[in-house]
């Protein structure tokens, strides 16, 4: 049921590739990219790592998207989990934001999804451990706190 | 018939001069960058002056140091009110006075950019932040949000170099009351807040035209 509903997003012309990660940065699931599980995993905790940083301040991250010129990264949040897309030159930028939040709808609404999703989700705040951390990265969230 | 043109061909401080040299009565209505900034005469004086969120001197100075925009004159117009009553010989050369102060140091520089941001329909505040988190330019303090958005802004660089792709340009991030946009400005950060009622797509090519 994930799968297919991650497929809506991939559908789209120009999305290179969607993750469904839980809140501790976790890979429930992924569709199309070409990068390698290493690089998912590490991009995956450094965009929760802004969410649950987000949370300390009591902010809660909707959306974030990361744009290179014409490159983008579409993260967009529930409370237990986040789809982050990859795009390539996108012209209907509109059209995907609203696909992913429909998507977003949907796996909150399917409970077998949300079982699913259930397994991989909790401690999020393992993505702010010191040891994952840098030097900056641990003086900046130690102002947060 | 309204004189219509653009700041780059016809320079404000011109436009101003020959509208209180022929003692005219009229409105001077300029667009940048989604904004409007509208500047009164009365029988060749200067009476009125806006620009959001300022009226009066400063925002006529705020008006002077914009390097283009859409204008245009339309004659007859009374002012709303009256916020001005310095001469507009002695306006003009306090304004560009200040401009000339500001160009000349590099902290003018800061200054400027971030008064061209605010200058961006939609932008409710514009800082530039250390990428330790600490605000160097800027008219607000929010320690704590500073070093969230310099913490986002150091994850989103490294991701960029994950993908081996150029460094992000712009970093947009929607929360349940802000939207943001961080972008790299020398070894700094501009950090703008954007009204939530405007879609950063319509704010970010006015924005990539300031740093240009």
């Amino acid at each position: 049921m994930i799968n297919r509903w991650l497929k809506e997003i991939t559908d789209i012309a120009g999305v290179e590739g969607v993750l469904l990660v839980s809140d501790n940065g976790h890979i429930i699931e992924k569709i199309g990219t070409q990068l390698d599980q290493g690089t998912l995993e590490q991009i995956a905790r450094r965009i929760l790592r802004i969410i649950t940083a987000h949370n300390l301040d009591e902010k809660s991250v909707k959306e974030i998207e990361l744009i290179c010129y014409n490159y983008r990264i579409l993260a967009m949040s529930a409370k237990t989990f986040t789809i982050i897309t990859f795009c390539g030159s996108i012209r209907a930028l509109s059209l995907l934001r609203i696909t992913v939040n429909v998507v977003v709808g949907h796996l909150i609404e399917d409970k077998k999804s949300m079982k699913q999703i259930g397994k991989y989700t909790g401690q999020p705040e393992i993505v702010l451990e010191k040891e994952y951390l840098d030097q900056l990265e641990i003086k900046l969230i130690s102002k947060l706190q | 018939m309204a004189l219509v043109g653009n700041l780059r061909d016809l320079k404000l401080p011109n436009l101003i001069q020959l509208n209180c040299m022929e003692r005219n009565s009229a409105k001077l209505t300029i667009e940048h960058a989604g904004k409007y900034g509208m500047i009164y005469f009365h029988e060749g004086q200067v009476v009125h002056a806006e620009f959001d969120p300022d009226i009066g001197e400063k925002a006529l100075f705020r008006l002077l140091g914009l390097p283009e925009g859409k204008f245009k004159v339309e004659n007859g117009v009374r002012a709303p009110m009256s916020t001005i009553s310095t001469h507009w010989n002695n306006l003009l050369l306090e304004g560009l006075h200040q401009l000339d102060t500001m160009h000349a140091s590099g902290e003018g520089k800061d200054r400027r950019l971030l008064e061209m941001f605010m200058s961006v329909k939609g932008v409710r505040r514009a800082a530039i932040i250390t990428r330790e988190g600490e605000i160097k330019k800027g008219d607000f303090q929010d320690d704590k949000e500073f070093a969230l958005q310099a913490l986002s802004f150091y994850e989103a660089e490294k991701i960029s170099g994950l993908l081996k792709k150029e460094k992000s340009q712009f970093i947009t991030l929607v929360t349940q009351s802000k939207r943001i946009i961080l972008t790299e400005y020398d070894k700094d950060i501009i950090y703008l807040d954007i009204e939530a009622k405007y879609q950063l797509e319509t704010i970010l090519p006015f924005i990539e035209q300031v740093l240009i």
